[in-house]
C-alpha cells in the first residue's frame, strides 16, 4: 500500500518534471523570437526577461524534480537562485547604459511620457 | 567588531559549503569552517558587512513574498508572449513609478521585482527622489506598476526598524 | 530510459534560440542589442550545461554551470561599463563615480 503510494508519487513527480521542461522550452523558443521580432532596444529586454524568468525557472524547476539526488537539487536550486538575482540587474544596466549613452526609445503616441 | 554580522555572514557561507561539497570528513569539515570564517573576517576588512551588503532582515523575509511574485511572474509571461507572437500590439511606454522604501537595499530590491516581472524593465533609479523610471512593454503593464501592491510588499520585507 | 528523449528536445529547443540569439547579435543594430543578444546567450548556455547534465547523466556539470552563470553576469556587466567610460573603473572621473 505504501509502496504503491511511493510509486506514485514518483511517478507524479516526473510527469510534472517533463511538463515543465517542455513548458520551459516554449517560453525560451517564444522568448528567443522576442528578441528578434520586437522593435527596439527596450522592448527585445522584454523578450529576453521571457527567457530569464518564464524559461529558465521552469527548465529549472523540471530538472529539479527529475534531479537523481539532493546534491544535484541543491546545485540546481543555486543555479536558479544566481539566475534570478543576477539577470534583472544585468538588463537593468543594459537599459541604463543604452539610455545615457542616447539610445531614445520608441515610443507609443498615446504614452503620456513624453521626456524621461 | 560586529559580531552578529560576521556570524551570520559564516553561517550562510558555511551552510552553502555544507550544501555543495558533499564530503563529510572531520579534516575537510573543519577547513570549510575555517574557510568561512576568514572570508567573513576579509569582507569585514572590506566594509560591506552593513546593512545594504548582508541585509539580513531583507533576506529572511524574502520567502514570504515569492510565491506572490512567482505568481505574477507567470501572468506577465504568458501577457508578453502574446504580444511577442503579435508585435504590432507592442505599445511601448516609460512611467515613472514612486517608491516608498527607505533603505538602498530596499529600492534596489524593488528595481529588481520590477525588472523580474517580463513586461516591465527598470530603466533608471532616482535614489534621491525615490522614483523609478520604467519601461513598459504595452499600457496594460504599466496599468499594473501603478496599483502600489508591490510596493508595499517590498516595503513590508525592509520590517519596521531601520 | 525515456527521460533521455525530452532532456533531448529541451536541448534542441535551447540550440535553436540560441541561433536566433547570434541573428540578434549580428543584426544589431545598436551595441546594446549585442550585448543583450550575448547576455541572453549566456543564460542559455548555462541552461544547457544544466540539461546536458542530465541528459548524459553526468551531474557534475552543474558546477560548471554555476560558475558560468557568476562569469556571465560579471561579464555583461563589465563591457557596459567599459562602454560607458572606456575604462573598468580604475580613473573612474569622479562625478560618475556613484553612477557605477
Amino acid at each position: 500500500m505504501v509502496n504503491d503510494m511511493l510509486i506514485f508519487i514518483d511517478i507524479a513527480r516526473q510527469i510534472i518534471g517533463i511538463g515543465a521542461l517542455l513548458l520551459g522550452s516554449l517560453a525560451i523558443v517564444i522568448g528567443a523570437l522576442g528578441l528578434l521580432r520586437l522593435g527596439d532596444v527596450y522592448q527585445r529586454m522584454h523578450g529576453a526577461g521571457i527567457i530569464d524568468t518564464g524559461g529558465a525557472g521552469l527548465v529549472l524547476l523540471g530538472l529539479l524534480l527529475l534531479s537523481p539526488d539532493w546534491t544535484v537539487a541543491v546545485r540546481i536550486a543555486l543555479i536558479g537562485g544566481l539566475l534570478i538575482m543576477t539577470s534583472p540587474t544585468a538588463t537593468h544596466a543594459i537599459a541604463r547604459a543604452a539610455r545615457f549613452s542616447g539610445v531614445e526609445p520608441i515610443l507609443s503616441t498615446d504614452s503620456k511620457e513624453k521626456e524621461g | 567588531m560586529p559580531i552578529k554580522a560576521i556570524s551570520a555572514s559564516t553561517a550562510l557561507m558555511f551552510g552553502l559549503w555544507l550544501m555543495l561539497s558533499g564530503h563529510y570528513t572531520g579534516l575537510l569539515i573543519s577547513l570549510g569552517l575555517i574557510s568561512a570564517i576568514g572570508a567573513s573576517l576579509i569582507a569585514y576588512r572590506m566594509g560591506v558587512l552593513d546593512e545594504e551588503g548582508l541585509p539580513l532582515g531583507l533576506l529572511i523575509r524574502l520567502p514570504k513574498v515569492s510565491f506572490w511574485l512567482i505568481w505574477e511572474i507567470l501572468k506577465s509571461n504568458i501577457d508578453v508572449a502574446r504580444v511577442i507572437i503579435n508585435p504590432a500590439s507592442a505599445r511601448p511606454q516609460l512611467v515613472r513609478v514612486k517608491a516608498s522604501q527607505k533603505t538602498v537595499a530596499g529600492l534596489v530590491t524593488y528595481a529588481n521585482f520590477i525588472t523580474l516581472t517580463p513586461g516591465t524593465v527598470s530603466v533608471n533609479v532616482d535614489e534621491t527622489k525615490n522614483e523609478i523610471l520604467v519601461h513598459g512593454l504595452t499600457k496594460s503593464f504599466c496599468d499594473g506598476l501603478a496599483d502600489p501592491e508591490m510596493d508595499e510588499r517590498v516595503s513590508a520585507l525592509e520590517g519596521k526598524s531601520s | 530510459m525515456t527521460l533521455t528523449l525530452w532532456f533531448g528536445v529541451t536541448l534542441a529547443s535551447i540550440g535553436v534560440s540560441i541561433i536566433i540569439a547570434i541573428l540578434r547579435a549580428s543584426l544589431g543594430p545598436t551595441a546594446f542589442d549585442r550585448v543583450l543578444a550575448v547576455n541572453t546567450i549566456g543564460t542559455l548556455v548555462v541552461l544547457s550545461i544544466c540539461v546536458y547534465g542530465f541528459f548524459d547523466g553526468r551531474p557534475e556539470f552543474l558546477d560548471i554551470a554555476v560558475l558560468y552563470a557568476l562569469i556571465n553576469f560579471i561579464g555583461t556587466i563589465a563591457i557596459l561599463k567599459f562602454f560607458r567610460h572606456g575604462t573598468l573603473g580604475d580613473h573612474l572621473p569622479p562625478e560618475d563615480k556613484h553612477h557605477g
